[in-house]
């Protein structure tokens, strides 16, 4: 039988002080490692710190200068339009891309079961591996894929160092890497779809496209959503594939706010600018995973 | 002589009340049940005897010991959860032995006493197997098992036999019936259901939405239900509970009256709920119909095999009857006659029994 | 009446399709293993067929690749141990106490997940300068901890969930303590969730590429730093960065076929970082 508040009061107060024990160590490294330097790059990000003039380090004269400059910083802003753009696109073609493999391998055959497995690889390897395997795809001289569209009569040329293709490209590349993401929590909630209202919705007659609008894609979009989410925030902090593939450029075509930021503080030695775009993007990333918790917590475990 | 006593008890989640106020003392080496419907409390009850909740107010003692505020090891008992709560990762040997191994008890002693368990209950071929490898009605036995070796002081069960399937559950619950009888251990025992109550109880304690409705043997429960809540719920088919109205040493409705010589007493014009149990209920034979209390206007016939349940409008209300082997069909209108002798009388607001009058006592029904 | 062979294969369309599909997605992988056992005048000829040779993984060998492959494990493998030892309990107490802000601590570690690794970085960079972390093992393990530790408790926290209470009371009144029952019941029932949070935990660790470009020079760099360094040369050495590719990718892909059925959940929880 149920007793209302079952979820924790055995042998309660003293059991729950003997668990704090537990919380606590974990605690205190979580504060010192995440907390604290949260905090000192709020820090940081009042200051026109600069390691190379140790007297910016606590120089708080105008604190909110750095927030103040990003408005007429028109790399900053090129940055945030590359991040929307590189983050619709990856949310948009990884969402379809998984959605669609997870329908083509949802039924149960022998042959599915195993590539249910075999489509995992892209997202478990090092993004540097990805990262270097794109770059030789997309290098003319040794990519068979430069090969095989020059046999057919439709030759190509560099993608990454062309503008108007390098962003595309690596968002190719990234899409390959993650699609598997949105692929598994598709297919778990496919797994999930009752099979009574299909079943129902075939004896009256659907088509195969009806039956997926009407009865599977509402039963499943709310993890579409999470899973989109967590793309979403994956995108902002896209790293390693620009690394490699694009270093940014050419130009500034591909330099993301992250890169921007790393670029700020690890190359220009701006450390109290790249601090404030850094928390901005803190306080985005937050946002997000407030409405994660909201969003999960409303469909308990549904995606998890 | 009491094993367990509860005094004041109380029990709050939050604002929610499940336990209010309960006294019980529960007799030593005798089989208590805790009886009620989900969410009456009894299960948070007997996790506060165990101390696997904690009291929010009042005493609990244990062995004329208070043990309110111990820890449940602390308080020598021993328990056997619904879903058996068996060690998955031990074999049926480990579970049975834990609690003496965690209590520092000498291998050579686990040892024999958990050999004389296991052959008491017949697991003595199952000792190297692990939970996964059991029937439900093997692990429960280990569940019980592993209470008997650790010899507490009192057993507690929470709904043992309710993952059974019914046919197993029944002959468990012959079993837990003949092992009680053989090691006379104090155990109490919460259920729903009823006819476990029944068979299995020295003393039955019935709870409702956190009280206890009354405290008796299984027979004294029946025989007199204390208020309108233990008449209907104890007994099946339920009892039949009518609204009439005294009258004149008579009770009535519309187009019925109950006489006897036991109605006399009661105040002229209260209403009062009147229990009837459906077997109770006579069934005349046609037309000799001067001594019928009233017409049942038959709508559904239940053949049961040995008996006949008739339902159906009398006066203005329902009536369940039991008869035996019957040849009526629905839409027959018969005469039935409610004997004032079995009758039992309630007070239409408090829904408590009225205790007759001393000079009928002798006449209660049964 | 259908074909022997079709009423055996009901789904013959769907499946074919599905292994062409899965040829394509697992070419580029396929691809940079086989270049990496070309030789230098190979990797610019088309021909399927070439003799191949360990050449490129001697060279690494015989490099500084095998330092950095070295200071990749140890600092994953201490990184992931010391994320276990400290998270697992949290895991547990989070799961089973009833305390107020349990769920707030929750909130917390899901952002601590989500945080770009360039907001850690910055203050971990001016800190470690002074505690002189910079270029070592030490360091990279303390900073890899801001994310496997929250890792370790999102991801054990349901697992601890699974295990019915019931079981804990029980030992309970068989006399255990809190942690103790912890330890003898709770813990060995989790087994497999403990393992796929170890291997998860190892692989982000593992496939980390920012953290240690960052605060590593030459000492304590790892393996995928490494990579980057055969970038550098005029002529860029595909066939060694094949080869060192393969040999970082190859325990990730091992370990995640043994963890497969708990990826979904390990992979929500965002251990492998892009």
């Amino acid at each position: 039988m149920v007793y209302p508040g079952a979820v924790a009061q055995p042998w309660t107060e003293r059991r729950d002080r003997e668990l704090v024990w537990g919380l606590v160590p974990a605690l205190i490294m979580l504060a010192s490692l995440t907390a604290g330097p949260i905090a000192y790059l709020w820090l940081t990000s009042l200051t026109p710190l600069n390691l190379a003039q140790p007297a910016t380090q606590w120089n708080f004269d105008q604190p909110l200068a750095n927030y103040a400059s990003m408005f007429g910083d028109p790399r900053f802003a090129n940055s945030v339009v590359v991040q929307v753009k590189l983050s619709i696109a990856s949310v948009v073609l990884q969402l379809l891309c998984g959605l669609g493999v997870a329908l083509l391998l949802h039924p149960n055959t022998k042959i599915r079961t195993v590539a249910r497995s075999g489509m995992l690889v892209p997202m478990v390897l090092p993004p540097i591996v990805v990262g270097i395997t794109w770059l030789a795809l997309f290098t003319v001289d040794i990519s068979p894929i430069h090969r095989l569209f020059a046999w057919i009569g439709l030759p190509f040329g560099p993608l990454l160092t062309n503008p108007s293709t390098a962003l595309w490209a690596v968002v190719f590349a990234g899409t390959w890497q993650h699609f598997p993401f949105a692929m598994l929590m598709s297919l778990a909630a496919l797994q999930m779809v009752p099979e009574g209202p299909i079943e129902a919705a075939r004896i009256d007659g659907a088509s195969r496209f009806q039956v997926f609008w009407h009865v599977r894609l509402p039963f499943i979009a709310p993890t579409l959503v999470v899973a989109g989410l967590f793309i979403l925030i994956d995108s902002v902090k896209a790293f390693p594939l620009l690394y490699i593939m694009t270093d940014g450029g050419p130009g500034e075509v591909t330099e993301v706010t992250n890169y921007y930021v790393y670029r700020q503080v690890f190359t220009f030695s701006l450390w109290g600018y790249g601090s404030a775009i850094a928390v901005l993007m803190m306080i985005a990333v937050f946002l997000l995973s407030y409405l994660i918790d909201r969003i999960t917590r409303r469909n308990d475990g549904a995606w998890a | 002589m009491s094993v367990v006593r509860l005094e004041g008890v109380w029990k709050r989640f939050g604002n929610v009340v499940a336990v209010r106020e309960v006294d019980l003392q529960l007799p030593r080496g005798g089989l208590t049940v805790l009886l009620g419907p989900s969410g009456c409390g009894k299960t948070t009850t007997l996790r506060m005897i165990a101390g696997l909740e904690s009291v929010s107010e009042g005493r609990i003692l244990i062995a004329d010991r208070e043990v309110t505020h111990l820890d449940p090891k602390d308080r020598n008992i021993a328990m056997v959860f619904q879903n058996y709560a068996l060690y998955p990762h031990k074999s049926v040997r480990e579970n049975l032995g834990f609690g003496l191994k965690i209590r520092g008890v000498p291998a050579a002693e686990i040892e024999s006493r958990v050999a004389s368990a296991s052959r008491l209950l017949g697991l003595s071929e199952l000792l190297e197997r692990r939970p996964k490898q059991l029937s439900g009605g093997q692990m429960q036995r280990v569940a019980l098992g592993r209470a008997i070796v650790r010899d507490a002081e009192v057993f507690l069960l929470d709904e043992p036999l309710s993952n059974l399937d019914a046919k197993l559950r029944v002959q468990m619950r012959e079993e837990i019936y003949k092992l009680h009888r053989r090691i006379s251990k104090s155990m109490i025992y919460v259920t729903h259901d009823q006819v476990e109550a029944m068979t299995l109880a020295d003393q039955i304690v019935i709870m409702r939405d956190g009280r206890v409705q009354q405290v008796g043997s299984p027979l004294e429960i029946f025989d007199r239900p204390a208020n309108v809540y233990v008449a209907g719920f104890i007994g099946s088919p339920e009892m039949n509970l009518l609204d009439l109205r005294a009258t004149g040493g008579t009770l009535k409705s519309r187009a019925c009256t109950v006489q006897g010589e036991r109605l006399r007493g009661l105040v002229e014009g209260t209403t009062l709920k009147v229990g009837i149990r459906p077997d109770h209920v006579e069934v005349l034979a046609d037309s000799a119909s001067a001594s019928a209390t009233g017409w049942l206007d038959v709508e559904v016939v239940e053949h049961l095999g040995t008996t006949t349940l008739l339902v159906g409008p009398f006066d203005d209300q329902r009536l369940r009857v039991l008869t035996g082997r019957a040849s009526v069909r629905p839409g027959d209108r018969l005469p039935v006659r409610l004997p004032a002798d079995r009758l039992h009388l309630f007070d239409s607001g408090t829904g408590l029994r009225i205790e007759e009058p001393s000079s009928l006592k002798k006449r209660s029904p049964g | 009446m259908k074909p022997a062979w079709e009423t055996r294969f009901p789904n013959w369309r769907g499946d074919l399709f599905t292994l062409a599909l899965l040829v394509i997605v697992l070419f580029p992988f396929v691809w940079i293993i086989q270049l990496s056992f070309r030789a230098k005048a190979d990797i610019f000829d088309s021909a399927i067929l070439f003799a191949p040779t360990l050449e490129n993984y001697r060279a690494l060998w015989q490099g500084n690749f095998a330092l950095s492959f070295v200071n990749s494990i140890i600092s994953a493998t201490s990184a992931t141990a010391l994320a276990m030892i400290v998270g697992v309990p949290a895991a547990f107490a989070l799961s089973r106490a009833s305390f107020r802000g349990a769920h707030r601590i929750g909130l917390w570690i899901l952002v601590t997940r989500m945080a770009p690794p360039v907001a850690f970085t910055i203050p971990l960079f001016i800190v470690f300068r002074y505690l002189e972390l910079h270029d070592t093992r030490t360091g990279l393990v303390i900073i890899y901890l801001t994310f496997s530790l929250a890792f370790v408790i999102w991801m054990m926290k349901p697992f601890f969930d699974a295990v019915p209470r019931e079981l804990e009371e029980a030992a309970a009144i068989d006399g255990c303590g809190t942690w103790k029952t912890f330890l003898t019941i709770t813990l060995p029932l989790t087994g497999p969730g403990l393992a796929a949070t170890a291997v998860l935990c190892f692989i982000g660790a593992w496939n980390d590429f920012f953290f240690a470009l960052i605060l590593t020079r030459t000492h304590a760099s790892t393996a995928p730093v490494a990579i980057v360094g055969f970038m550098q040369y005029v002529g860029w050495e595909w066939g060694r960065m094949a080869a060192a590719g393969t040999l970082v990718m190859m325990p990730v892909v091992l370990f995640s076929i043994v963890v497969r059925k708990y990826l979904v959940h390990g992979l929500a929880a965002g251990s492998i970082k892009g």
